[in-house]
């Protein structure tokens, strides 16, 4: 059980969504942690985040995209080049970030699929934008049922709002395990199971998440004594490797502020009212995304809020390069973060990872800063 | 280490200098300067003649301030113009790589190292809109955030329909109540009516130069095209006017001689990307080495977005949303590829270009993600082949003139 639920991202697609596709269902693709899946559960079909864990070359898609654009979007493209993305029926596209508009433009142009949707996020969260934002779900809802022939009803809305936040609920037990002294996860571990959930059938991960969660005995541990409990933040990470290297030095990462883990699933959707508008004001609340304007500071907030409560001792703030949101808020994040005292260990990092052996000197060196800090 | 200047007073003085320089060197040609030299000259006195100055950035339409009465200063266009000064941007490129990656834009970090060095008088408030790029989007927060000056986030996602048109006319209203606030100035309709039909004959006039730029051969010189980017500053404003009725007058003249800007034009150049702003005069040795010319590029100011009813409050905001997707570089930055493609036809089609260039500058990391598709677009329907070559657009440390010049050398004798 245990085992299934660890392994489900390394596989794309993995064995519980060829087992969906052979019952006929439909698979959609959706590029950003902003899109409420709901609306595709809703529709009978398997929302997929795109990612590009495992992609070992880019040969296909430096051609397209230049290196000038961030790896992490290239991997995804080299995935539909390739045919790895080949059992997707559809794919939406948010404009959460240029490269993002711009794997889905390359996606369109050179590969198309039945149903291509870019949905529209406003930059800044207030009343007039989750409006904004609830209209635009609509016209993406219309499209699907347009498409799909389906009908999106408010009764499946909510039954899948019910379903994706027993996922929320369940995640943050997980999490809450691991602020105790010796957490019964690794970092390594936590992004692996944070990631699984946007890789089948949420039902059956539910399932999975609750059984891995009871099979825990409480004092367990496999992370006894850490060197470090240690805080990951940045951009898009999708490979639990990258966390293993910072393991392997003796490090524990116990929290992160990523899209694929920790800023996923934290902001439950009520469950009354109207679904769009609640779907749209839990999505633009959630702890936000460097692109999110003017929510700097809160995005610092949350970040301390999460240092405090999980003993951190030191963040690692992982950048994407070419990512320039991430790259551009470490004028303001970083000179923050050490102004209140907290070490940070500052990585530029590309989609492959060729420089293990760097990474793992600087945070053998940033550990052993900190252990001096003690 | 350098000694601290004013920057805006430095481009008032430049510009003032340059513009001379042009009236006894070129008599007649001087007007080519003179609105850049007004734009500087008018926000270096506004704080001695107690006017308000409000940073902005591009995508912000500045109608929105002069009708208020207060003096705006467009960032992008201050890096832009500033670039062309070699002596300067290292300075403030280097400041900003204390704080940015490297590959955040050239036209952000010169202004993040101009703020951070504190070359620069503060301003009253500070507005910008979420376009054109991301680059753009986590600058100016990171700007306004480091001073002790009010600003205003207008939201403004590319969505070129009445939805998008409304949010964004929505968001320019609460800017303005924000503008209010904060300068103490109230906006009197009878100024922004005034000030809208400035920019109506402005945008106007953009059209019709951009018609007459169809002409073969083509009226006027490739760099006005860089240089008309003051507008992103100044429509709203009679001198804006006076500058594109001159370019106009230059370019009828012309045509009804039946000359062109060339005496033997041989190349019409789509200008696919950024404009070299570190050196716009690499479009002058184009055309007296291969006379080659460019028409128009891609960026330039085609559309007459005309607001037809100044007394409607409704349709001007609407109006200004609608600009502030369209101005140049957010109508083809933050929008799907389709804009930049059909900007790049009109190129080939309506322009008669029959060789492309595309000079990517390496802080526009989304127009290098769909260069190859633009690219191909180009060679399946026109069979035109395109040199791609990168660039700083505004550091020549990055890649200077010579090797520029050399790959477009190389480039004109191999399509020859």
């Amino acid at each position: 059980m245990t085992r299934e639920l660890l392994e489900q991202y390394n596989e794309i697609p993995n064995a519980s969504i060829r087992a969906w596709k052979d019952q006929g269902k439909k698979v959609i693709g959706f590029m950003c942690s902003y899109l409420p899946e709901e609306i595709i559960h809703a529709a009978g079909m398997l929302p997929f985040r795109i990612r590009g864990t495992g992609c070992t070359k880019m040969n296909c898609s430096d051609a397209l995209m230049s290196n000038y654009s961030c790896s992490f979007a290239r991997s995804c493209l080299e995935f539909v080049m390739d045919g790895t993305y080949g059992f997707l029926d559809g794919v939406i596209a948010l404009d959460s970030c240029s490269q993002m508009v711009r794997l889905y433009d390359n996606w369109r142009f050179r590969s198309k699929l039945p149903f291509m949707h870019l949905l529209h996020i406003p930059y800044k969260n207030s009343d007039t934008g989750i409006d904004w934002f609830r209209s635009e779900i609509a016209v993406m809802i219309k499209a699907l049922e347009k498409t799909f022939r389906v009908t999106i009803t408010d009764e499946n809305l909510l039954k899948a709002i019910r379903v994706y936040n027993e996922t929320r609920m369940l995640l943050g037990s997980l999490y809450e395990l691991r602020k105790g002294e010796n957490p019964p996860i690794t970092g390594s571990q936590g992004l692996s199971i944070a990631l699984a959930a946007t890789s089948m059938p949420r039902e059956q991960y539910n399932e999975l998440l609750k059984a891995f969660l009871q099979e825990m005995r409480p004092g367990e541990s496999t992370t006894r004594d850490p060197r470090a409990r240690l805080m990951l933040i940045g951009g898009s990470l999708d490979d639990p490797s990258f966390i293993k290297i910072i393991e392997d030095q003796g490090g524990l990462v116990v929290i992160d502020a990523m899209c694929f883990g920790g800023r996923y699933f934290s902001e439950p959707v009520d469950e009354n009212g109207d679904p769009l508008l609640s779907l749209a004001k839990s999505y633009l609340n959630r702890p936000k995304c460097p692109r999110m304007m003017n929510e700097h500071v809160s995005l610092f907030e949350f970040i301390m809020d999460m240092v405090q409560k999980y003993k951190v001792e030191g963040v690692i703030f992982q950048k994407m390069r070419f990512c320039s949101f991430w790259g551009g808020e470490s004028l303001f994040l970083e000179k923050k973060l050490k102004d209140s005292g907290i070490p940070v260990l500052s990585i530029e990092r590309e989609q492959i990872l060729t420089n293990e052996a760097q990474i793992a000197t600087r945070v053998e060196a940033f550990i052993e800063m900190i252990q001096g800090l003690a | 280490m350098q000694e601290s200047i004013d920057i805006v007073e430095y481009m008032a003085t430049s510009l003032t200098s340059i513009k001379n320089h042009v009236q006894k060197k070129y008599p007649g040609q001087e007007w080519v300067y003179e609105a850049q030299r007004y734009y500087w000259a008018s926000a270096c006195e506004a704080k001695q003649k107690g006017i308000p100055v409000v940073w902005h950035n591009q995508s912000i339409p500045p109608e929105l301030l002069y009708a208020m009465g207060v003096v705006p200063l467009c960032l992008d266009v201050l890096s832009t113009s500033l670039a062309a000064f070699h002596a300067l941007t290292p300075k403030y490129l280097d400041i900003a790589h204390k704080y940015v990656p490297e590959y955040v834009c050239a036209v952000n970090k010169i202004v993040i190292g101009i703020v951070m060095s504190g070359d620069i008088p503060l301003p009253d408030a500070i507005i910008y809109a979420s376009g054109p790029c991301d680059s753009s989007r986590i600058s100016y927060p990171m700007i306004a955030q480091s001073l002790n000056v009010p600003y205003f986030c207008v939201d403004a996602p590319f969505q070129d329909n009445d939805s998008g048109h409304s949010y964004i006319a929505g968001q320019l209203k609460e800017g303005l109540a924000f503008l209010e606030q904060v300068t103490g100035k109230r906006l009197d309709w009878s100024s922004m009516a005034d000030v809208i039909e400035q920019s109506n004959l402005s945008y106007g006039l953009f059209g019709q130069i951009a018609e007459l730029r169809k002409t073969t051969p083509c009226p006027l010189p490739g760099k006005l095209l860089t240089m008309n980017s003051v507008a992103l500053g100044m429509s709203g404003t009679p001198q804006l006017v006076d500058y594109l009725k001159k370019q106009q007058e230059q370019a009828l003249e012309k045509i009804e001689k039946k000359e062109g800007r060339l005496a033997d034009e041989k190349r019409r150049v789509a200008w696919i990307q950024n404009p070299i702003f570190f050196n716009i005069g690499i479009l002058d040795w184009m055309e007296k080495e291969f006379g080659a010319i460019v028409p128009m590029d891609a960026f330039g100011w085609r559309k007459a977005a005309l607001i037809k009813d100044v007394s409607d409050k409704e349709a001007v905001f609407k109006g200004l949303a609608k600009r502030s997707l369209m101005v140049p570089m957010t109508h083809m930055g933050s929008s799907p590829v389709e804009y930049w493609m059909q900007s790049a036809t009109e190129l080939f089609r309506d322009y008669k270009c029959n060789t492309a260039i595309f000079a990517g500058h390496v802080g526009c990391t989304h127009f290098w993600a769909v260069g190859k598709l633009l690219k191909d677009m180009i060679y399946d329907n026109f069979g035109v082949t395109t040199l791609v070559f990168d660039v700083d657009a505004l550091d020549p440390r990055y890649v200077g003139t010579d090797i520029i010049q050399s790959r477009i050398r190389d480039f004109m004798e191999t399509v020859k």
